[in-house]
């Protein structure tokens, strides 16, 4: 399981969140809030993303720096983020888990998407 | 555009939750979201979502666990919690704070005893330095005044002198109000050392020669307006050079302090510096008596030590100084910081020391508090360690918790401070406190505190180590057993406390059974007997004290409610060392080491009510013939045989005198109960009494009437109104005064000891409640498949009766090796009295028994039903 316990739903959709966009190196708060809005079909509050980043962090499952100050940020740098192994594993492991609850129940579940 | 008055607002609310790196990117994603929204819905569109999301924003921060918070609300919310698990268990909470109040406060009264004679230094300067010099009238010969002293620069550094105390009496708030003024040299606050301001002025009027005065602080309160510096009063007094004004000067401060009894007063009046040291008075009998008028207080050079200064200024040959300057021979210089606080240091150590050991007992007792309480929070401390929090999260949680119940252990440490003070405060005889009665000062405020640290500190050591939290090893337990250190922590801080309560507990049985065994003696007199004592003012013919002695008793016998009376020359009862050499006193040849002779009426044992021991009391035929000797005379003249027929043989004025003893009384206790009285013979008056400087008239009556004390003295004065009554009272409480050092040790020793056996029980109902509270189920399941009541009980006393009974083997042998340093203060019994011990030892097992007996009762009385649904 690891030193941090199971991850909660929120942190694993953050996670994957971060997979996605850190490829693009665009993994910072507001874009991370847009993929989950978008992927997710729901509406999250700002605040509570920031803060699951700020947990993830001192977890150890992300890491952060400061990007360049940005005139349309009102030369403000990004906070920009990215996974670590241990968060990649973490990720790995709590969609592994799913997997194996899920395995038998599709009659009863049908189609996920 | 971000510099508008609400982006301000949120970045400060922001700031308040995290640091200014993670604030300006929040600030930066808002603002490049708001400028994307402009051009989509307008400004306003854009300023209601922007509003919306900064409320958001804030609102959630608020929301979180307080590490993310400032330093001010972090300590806001430790106290918060700290305060509200203090509620949780009130009891606990309150049981707590109470030990520490009453540990506290006991020391810091002890401290506030203490600190002027051990800690606290003197308001003079170098005051070691400081010495009261007293002159016999023929050292004076070569130096007559002052300056004959102050011209001694290789042994003095300053000289002052001071004169008796002349009473005056000037016009106070609408009544008279009388003063005691001390004549002084002009240089004797620079001499002392002491930081008083209003010198200069008052040197420059005394040596322009008018008479200024400085007033205490207290007396010129009393004279209100007339004792304003610079008014001037017209006095009246004893002496003729006091009627006349004196200009009262500047006002001592509050602070001041006197060096000596003898050196205070409520004001101060210049002395000329050539003032003689002995003044010589001629009697009207034609004797010229000289004495001492002054005394001299002096500052010595460094290096310079008392002895070298008696050496150096006294003309009596080595090894014959008598304790006093007496018949004009020898100088006595007698330390003033060692004459203020020397007598009563070991008194203050003693009474810190006591007070120290309680703390002990207290600490322990909060250890064992704090041990319980662990147990108690383990889950809560581990749930909130899996929720976030640091291990400094938790340390300083519990810290502010320890520092709460610390400072309400203080303040109300304070308040039994103030309490103990005011009660020894009426019970402390005066001279226990020259320095002024103590008080609930900053210094001892500041040890208070201080005290309170070092408890919690000590009691939280056993506590952190027993309970050290680990969340995941707490999860993964499965048994709720306590670990073993915890176990072994509490049997030591019990063992602990009860050792050094029982310690203390065998040092007051020791001083208790002493002290009655004191009480119990036969002072060898009725305890209600009357006595007086008369000085006479002048020298009286020779002859005339014998019948004037018999005319007073003839006149006491008659006094209405008397049923005797009778008369001994000299003194019944003394505190002091006597400065003469008396008389070697001979029974057969052999002298009877530290004997007297004492002369007496014939009706005096039978008035003051002497045991006869062996043959008779003296009669008025034995006139001149025959003596009666006390208990210890008997032993040590004739070593276990007995002593009547002996001849008694002494010389008295170059004459040699002798008497047949004819019977052996009780020894009569003639300097205090607690000490050997003086080996005495005793002989009828007779003609050969010529005089005596002090008479001692015994009267007893049928009951404690109020005026028999006036209406005997007017007697006294009928006979000879020249003569000075002064002394008089009822011997028992003469004999109590003797022995209040000891009556003051023996109260202080058994309040102690009862103090810590007190928080010693205490502390014993603490550990078997929480017993009781952890064993709720088991004791349920165990009265439901049929434990009895005494089984219940003895599951439940089992751990504090080891703990406590090996706490008092130890304290038993502990205390019995160190009643040996008490050997001095017991009397009729020896150290480590077995029976003392036994006692010690009987009234523990009844405290602990009476402890562990109310949470014991709670558990027996639960039905097992209940006791499951507790747990």
């Amino acid at each position: 399981m690891g030193v941090h316990g199971p991850l909660g739903e929120f942190e694993i959709v953050v996670l994957m969140a971060v997979l996605h966009r850190q490829a693009e190196d665009e993994a910072f708060g507001s874009a991370i809030r847009e993929d989950i809005e978008q992927r997710s079909g729901r509406r999250v509050s700002r605040g509570s993303i920031y803060i699951t980043l700020d947990r993830l962090e001192e977890k150890g499952l992300l890491t952060s720096r400061l990007g360049d100050p940005e005139p349309r940020r009102a030369g403000r740098p990004k906070r920009l983020f990215r996974v670590t192994a241990p968060g990649r594993r973490a990720v790995k492991h709590s969609l592994a888990l799913l997997t194996r609850m899920h395995a038998g129940l599709e009659p009863i579940l049908g189609d996920l998407r | 555009m971000t510099r508008g008055a609400g982006w301000r607002w949120l970045e400060r609310r922001l700031g308040r939750h995290l640091p200014p790196d993670r604030v300006a990117p929040i600030l930066g994603d808002l603002a490049a979201d708001h400028a994307r929204l402009v051009a989509r819905r307008g400004r306003l569109g854009a300023g209601v979502w922007l509003t919306g999301e900064a409320l958001s924003l804030v609102m959630t921060y608020r929301r979180q666990p307080p590490g993310r918070r400032g330093p001010v609300d972090r300590i806001r919310t430790d106290v918060r919690h700290a305060w509200r698990a203090m509620r949780v268990r009130p009891a606990a909470s309150l049981g707590t704070t109470t030990v520490l109040a009453f540990g506290i406060g006991l020391v810091s009264a002890m401290f506030a005893l203490a600190d002027p004679y051990v800690t606290r230094p003197l308001p003079f300067v170098d005051a070691d330095r400081l010495v009261t010099v007293s002159v016999g009238t023929r050292e004076t010969t070569d130096a007559p005044t002052v300056e004959g002293y102050r011209v001694r620069t290789d042994l003095f550094a300053g000289v002052a002198a001071f004169g008796s105390t002349e009473t005056v009496t000037v016009a106070g708030r609408g009544a008279a109000v009388t003063l005691r003024l001390l004549p002084v040299s002009t240089v004797y606050f620079e001499v002392l050392g002491a930081a008083i301001p209003p010198l200069p002025e008052w040197r420059r009027l005394a040596e322009s020669g008018e008479t200024p005065v400085l007033l205490t602080h207290d007396a010129s309160r009393r004279l209100g307006d007339a004792g304003r510096p610079g008014a001037t009063i017209r006095v009246t007094g004893d002496t003729a050079a006091l009627a006349r004004g004196f200009r009262v000067g500047p006002t001592l401060p509050a602070s001041f302090l006197f060096p000596s009894s003898s050196q205070s007063a409520d004001g101060f009046m210049p002395l000329p510096d050539r003032a003689a040291l002995v003044e010589v008075t001629r009697t009207p009998g034609g004797l010229t008596v000289a004495h001492v008028a002054l005394q001299l207080l002096a500052r010595l050079q460094p290096g310079v030590t008392i002895a070298q200064v008696e050496g150096a200024l006294t003309t009596a040959p080595p090894g014959d100084m008598p304790i006093r300057p007496s018949r004009g021979v020898g100088v006595r210089a007698y330390g003033v910081a060692e004459s203020m606080t020397g007598r009563l240091r070991p008194l203050g150590l003693a009474a810190l020391g006591a007070g120290l050991l309680v703390l002990v007992v207290c600490a322990a007792n909060v250890a064992n508090l704090q041990l319980a309480r662990g147990a108690y929070r383990r889950r809560e401390l581990a749930t909130r360690e899996a929720l976030g929090a640091t291990a400094g999260d938790l340390g300083r949680l519990v810290m502010t918790e320890i520092g709460l119940l610390t400072l309400a252990g203080v303040a109300g440490g304070l308040g039994v401070t103030a309490a103990v003070l005011a009660l020894t405060a009426g019970l402390t005889p005066p001279r226990y406190m020259p320095l002024g009665a103590p008080s609930v000062s900053l210094r001892v405020i500041g040890f208070a505190g201080l005290a309170g640290v070092v408890v919690m500190c000590a009691g939280l050591l056993p506590a952190a180590a027993a309970w050290r939290v680990r969340a995941s090893a707490l999860f993964n337990e499965t048994s709720t057993a306590e670990p073993r250190r915890v176990r072994a922590a509490r049997f030591a801080m019990t063992a602990a406390q009860t050792t050094v309560a029982v310690v203390l507990l065998v040092g007051a049985m020791l001083m208790t059974r002493s002290y009655v065994n004191l009480l119990a003696q036969d002072p060898g007199y009725v305890r209600d007997l009357y006595a007086v004592g008369v000085a006479s003012r002048q020298s009286q013919p020779p002859g005339a004290w014998r019948p004037e002695a018999e005319a007073t008793v003839e006149r006491l016998r008659r006094l209405p409610g008397v049923s005797a009376a009778a008369v001994m020359k000299g003194t019944l009862v003394e505190n002091i060392g006597f400065g003469f050499a008396a008389p070697a006193v001979y029974v057969d040849g052999q002298r009877v080491r530290g004997g007297l002779v004492k002369s007496v009426g014939t009706a005096f044992f039978q008035t003051a009510g002497t045991r006869l021991h062996e043959g008779r009391l003296l009669q008025p035929a034995d006139e001149g013939q025959a003596a009666v000797v006390s208990a210890s005379f008997a032993r040590a003249c004739c070593e276990g045989r007995s002593a009547i027929g002996r001849q008694v043989t002494w010389t008295e004025r170059s004459v040699d005198r002798s008497a047949r003893i004819v019977g052996v009384v009780n020894d009569v206790f003639d300097t205090a109960l607690d000490r050997t009285p003086t080996p005495s013979a005793f002989v009828p008056i007779s003609d050969r009494d010529l005089s005596a400087s002090w008479t001692t008239y015994v009267v007893r009556s049928a009951g404690a009437d109020p005026a028999l004390a006036t209406a005997i003295e007017r007697e006294i004065h009928a006979v000879n109104p020249r003569v000075a009554v002064a002394d008089g009272g009822i011997m028992r409480d003469r004999l109590m005064r003797s022995i209040q050092d000891r009556s003051f040790a023996t109260l202080m020793v058994t309040f102690f000891g009862a103090a810590a056996i007190g928080v010693s029980a205490a502390g014993l109902v603490g550990v078997v409640g929480f017993v009781v509270a952890r064993r709720t189920r088991e004791i349920a399941i165990r009265m439901a498949i049929g434990a009895g009541r005494a089984d219940v009980r003895r599951l439940v006393t089992r751990e504090a009766a080891r703990a406590s009974a090996a706490g008092a083997g130890i304290g038993l042998l502990l205390g019995a090796w160190l009643s040996r340093t008490m050997e001095s203060f017991l009397y009729g019994i020896a150290p480590a009295d077995p029976w003392s011990l036994v006692l010690a030892a009987g009234l523990l097992v009844l405290v602990v028994a009476l402890a562990a007996w109310v949470p014991a009762r709670r558990a027996i009385r639960l039905s097992p039903s209940e006791a499951l649904r507790i747990e």
